[in-house]
């Protein structure tokens, strides 16, 4: 049994060894190949930042690993229509887990849930984990930077949308204020973050 | 135009890469991304910004288990083609957490190899040729496999070690380079997957909703080659997904299966339910 174990671990850490070498761009164009080799090693970059997030919306353990593996299911399932010349992989993947995760949050069953991860917990608020990555840790900070340049109800609102799950009719009716004020604080509020983070094409 | 149609249609769009829209305004979002490529590249850049949210969120390790659950199902599971066409549909997400099974009968028992199989005497040949005919309708009747269901469960498969269970190993040859999966429809309707690496020298053979059998049968499996039809293990069907792990598949090998009595066969003594080749 000891030598069906080594026959089984040397190949895969020899492949993971290559495969973690390449970028999230070039693993997901090999997964939409249909590359399962290149998926196991995209799975290893990616799967603690989209279970991070779907965490985020949904305080649920068990809902949140469920809703994780449906996302990289979609993720083997959609990658042939991956277009590395209009985003990239991370954003991809990240739009995709958000909006699986905008589904549960909404789903009846959840919905006694949603009160409790109604986005009330602030960027800088959580406490970083060492472990995690230079490129995390940069990317949330410049993230946090950017959030903390808007006017506190710009924030709130986009804050109640994207990770609390909230439409824009419910954020009006939360913080009691009429829908064309969450509609203009969102849209004034992502303009600025666009420009902050210097997202433009 | 006016700049208030523009302001609203900017506002829906940033609104849309929040996924803060009802499912009426986000079709007249997708309407109107559609159709005016500014505001497409406008709302791309909000989709940007948005993840970026995303990946400012602290990152959470995912238990191992999810790992080997995922790279088994999608062994399974086909992609959707470029064109956006899907192949084949997809499983049902309410049954994403169905667990894996795998029954052997006798998990301890070795698969004798190809190469120590008896040499064809007649009857073997006219078996073999009549698995050549199935082997052949087999694979004009190959449909794209339906999504099996694949969860963290761990099952003692008695293979080679208690580190393993079947959806483990299922995990890891799916994971090699090498790796190669053919699925066929079994003669009861059941769809069968074979996964391989010749690499790995490992096989397993998946097949979803396998009619359970009486006491007195069992399936058995047989991996044929020009060497003639060695049995590879006794199993019984499980709930939803039943995997049989079989050793000594040579390269180019066919894998079969039959409904023997209870206790197995030498030689198959029945016609094949499912014939599986790996050198199509």
């Amino acid at each position: 049994m000891g030598s069906a174990m080594l026959v089984l671990v040397r190949p895969e850490s020899e492949t993971e060894t290559t495969a973690t070498a390449a970028t999230p761009d070039a693993l997901l164009v090999r997964v939409g190949a249909g590359d399962q080799a290149a998926f196991a090693a995209l799975y290893d970059a990616m799967a603690p930042r989209v279970l991070g997030l779907v965490r985020r919306l949904l305080v649920d353990v068990a809902q949140s690993e469920e809703v994780a593996q449906e996302v990289f299911l979609e993720i083997w399932q959609q990658a042939p229509r991956f277009d590395a010349g209009k985003g990239s992989a991370v954003s991809w993947i990240l739009t995709l887990t958000h909006r699986r995760a905008v589904d549960r949050v909404r789903s009846a069953q959840s919905a006694r849930d949603r009160d409790l991860a109604a986005g009330h917990r602030e960027l800088a608020a959580e406490v970083p984990d060492p472990s995690e990555s230079v490129e995390v840790r940069i990317e949330h900070e410049r993230v946090a930077r950017a959030m903390g340049g808007l006017a506190g109800p710009q924030r709130e609102s986009i804050e109640l949308a994207y990770y609390g799950g909230l439409t824009q009719r419910e954020i009006a009716e939360r913080l009691d204020v009429p829908l064309g004020t969450v509609k203009t604080r969102i849209r004034d509020g992502m303009g600025r973050l666009r420009d902050a983070l210097g997202v433009t094409r | 135009m006016t700049d208030r149609d523009r302001e609203e249609l900017e506002a829906l769009a940033a609104a849309g890469a929040l996924d803060a829209l009802d499912d009426e305004e986000r079709a007249a979002l997708e309407a109107a991304r559609d159709a005016d490529d500014g505001l497409d590249g406008r709302a791309n850049e909000y989709d940007e910004v948005a993840a970026a949210l995303g990946a400012a969120a602290e990152p959470v390790a995912p238990p191992p288990a999810m790992r080997d659950a995922l790279l088994a199902r999608i062994a399974q599971t086909p992609q959707v083609r470029a064109d956006g066409a899907t192949p084949a549909p997809d499983a049902p997400e309410a049954e994403a957490a169905a667990p894996i099974h795998a029954a052997p009968v006798t998990p301890e028992q070795p698969a004798p190899a190809a190469a120590d199989a008896p040499r064809g005497g007649p009857a073997q040949e006219r078996a073999r040729s009549r698995w050549g005919v199935r082997a052949a309708t087999a694979v004009a009747a190959v449909a794209a496999a339906s999504a099996l269901l694949v969860a963290g469960i761990a099952l003692g498969g008695g293979f080679s070690g208690p580190a393993e269970t079947p959806e483990s190993v299922v995990a890891e040859i799916s994971a090699a380079p090498d790796a190669r999966r053919q699925s066929v429809q079994s003669s009861d309707g059941a769809t069968a997957t074979l996964v391989w690496s010749d690499e790995l020298d490992r096989t397993a053979l998946l097949v979803d909703e396998l009619p359970a059998l009486g006491d007195d049968e069992t399936y058995e499996a047989w991996v044929i080659t020009d060497a003639g039809i060695a049995a590879a293990g006794l199993f019984a069907a499980g709930d939803g997904v039943t995997v049989h792990l079989i050793e000594s598949a040579p390269a180019g090998a066919t894998i079969g299966v039959t409904v023997e009595p209870a206790g197995g066969s030498d030689q198959p003594t029945t016609e094949p339910i499912i014939v599986i080749p790996t050198n199509a």
